[in-house]
């Protein structure tokens, strides 16, 4: 499981998952459909960062994740400077931050378990239409425990390659990478079929 | 003695015409101990796997029946293979397989669940399993976190709380440090439960089961006490099975006899 969730005993963090959810939702809805007004964007910006500070992960945190969306944000600008006037370009690309922000507040302020909980309760008025909301959580949940696992291969392989003096070839990381994941997820099924699920 | 396991005449070959086993019949008794020694190919995974219904006839060719504790494994009876899954626990060589939810009380949590149980039902079955492998002081934490030789007892934990008939292990000792090996030795030894143990670790069937069997060839090659077939040279060496070096077997099974 990816730990990004900071532990704390903030409003933010007390607040249940499913809820918690919604109103992210609902907030990035609103401020991708905010006319681009320079006032409101810069309000939606000063607000997340109150939300940040709310939830005490200090006014430092949204800076150093809006750091890290930089190449995003590259790809985002050059993108559209060409063909969009600059203040449009502008409100996009403060959109895409302020929403990325938003979603990773979520992240930081929420175990994982919980939020799969709130997703699997979602899909309980879906049941009639076939879905079966344990199975789609189990699923969600499989897939955020796999992440390291194969973050872990590809170390290993990327290890074994420089152990070679092999150079970065996309060709021979994504073979093996591919074998060890098809391999892991074959033992995988085993083992849930062995713990009773078909 | 009633058997908790009946293998009786068991072929097996998989879709790409590999055949695998040619007979095997084995009897496991209820509460024993049992190591099945042999070399690697010989079929000792494949073996496993017919245990609770994954491999069977259907899934190559084969032939023969497997019964758990009077229960015939038949893969067309859904119902019953369900029991039989619950009745046959197997931990999986990779504890990375087998440990798959977000904390350690999840993850034993979530066969019982399937069974159905709830409430403080299923939590008396955690706190049980974790507590029959000391980890219950982990419960909280995320597999992924832990130690190896933690991840293998968590896995072991995970079976443990389907209060299993017999417990199938697939080479509990690989890749474990010498301390974590021998803490796992003494949790599996104080386990009411009959063991069934594939192992390339010689010294360590000997130490937790009396009794073990040869697979080589697809076929029961031996059966017997563990320290006679360790202690015999030519069925060793006929089958690839090597002491450590240094190893002498009389002399541990007496150390183990006055401890």
């Amino acid at each position: 499981m990816i730990s990004l969730y900071r532990p704390g005993n903030s409003p933010l963090h007390r607040l249940p998952a499913g809820p918690k959810l919604l109103v992210v939702m609902a907030a990035a809805l609103g401020i991708s459909l905010t006319p681009p007004s320079p006032a409101l964007l810069a309000g939606a910006a000063v607000a997340v960062t109150g939300a940040y500070l709310l939830a005490g992960l200090g006014a430092a945190e949204p800076a150093r994740q809006a750091w890290r969306l930089r190449w995003l944000v590259l790809v985002v600008a050059v993108s559209q400077v060409f063909f969009l006037p600059a203040l449009t370009v502008v409100a996009n690309v403060v959109r895409v931050v302020v929403v990325i922000l938003l979603a990773n507040l979520i992240t930081l302020t929420t175990p994982t378990g919980l939020l799969v909980d709130a997703i699997e309760r979602a899909l309980t008025p879906l049941r009639p239409l076939g879905v079966n909301p344990s199975r789609v959580a189990l699923m969600l949940s499989m897939t955020i425990t796999t992440i390291p696992v194969i973050a872990g291969f590809a170390a290993q392989i990327r290890e074994a390659q420089r152990a070679r003096g092999v150079p970065v070839a996309p060709l021979a990381f994504a073979v093996p990478l591919l074998i060890m994941t098809m391999k892991h997820a074959d033992d995988l099924a085993d083992a849930l079929t062995a713990r009773g699920i078909d | 003695m009633t058997a908790s396991l009946t293998i009786a005449g068991l072929h097996f070959a998989y879709p790409d015409g590999r055949e695998v086993l040619h007979g095997v019949d084995l009897t496991v008794g209820d509460g024993e101990r049992v190591a099945l020694l042999g070399p690697n190919g010989a079929g000792k995974t494949t073996l496993v796997l017919h245990l609770n219904g994954i491999l069977h006839a259907g899934s190559g060719s084969g032939a023969g029946t497997v019964d758990v504790a009077g229960l015939t494994v038949d893969p067309g009876d859904r119902a019953r293979l369900a029991e039989i899954r619950r009745r046959v626990g197997i931990v999986f060589q990779d504890p990375d397989d087998q440990l798959f939810m977000p904390t350690v009380a999840e993850d034993v949590a979530f066969g019982p669940a399937n069974l159905g149980l709830r409430g403080a039902e299923l939590r008396e079955r955690v706190d049980e399993a974790l507590a029959a492998v000391d980890m219950a002081a982990h419960r909280d934490q995320v597999p992924h976190h832990l130690s190896f030789g933690q991840r293998r007892r968590v896995a072991v934990a995970t079976v443990l709380a389907m209060r299993p008939e017999i417990l199938v292990l697939d080479e509990p000792s690989s890749n474990l440090d010498p301390a974590s090996r021998r803490e796992l030795a003494e949790i599996l030894r104080t386990l009411p439960v009959t063991v069934l143990m594939v192992t390339h670790d010689l010294p360590y069937a000997l130490e937790l089961c009396p009794r073990a069997v040869i697979l080589d060839g697809g076929r029961i090659a031996a059966d017997g006490k563990t320290v006679d077939l360790l202690s015999d040279p030519e069925l060793m060496r006929g089958h690839r099975l090597e002491l450590p070096f240094g190893f002498d077997p009389a002399f541990a099974a007496a150390q183990l006899r006055s401890t």
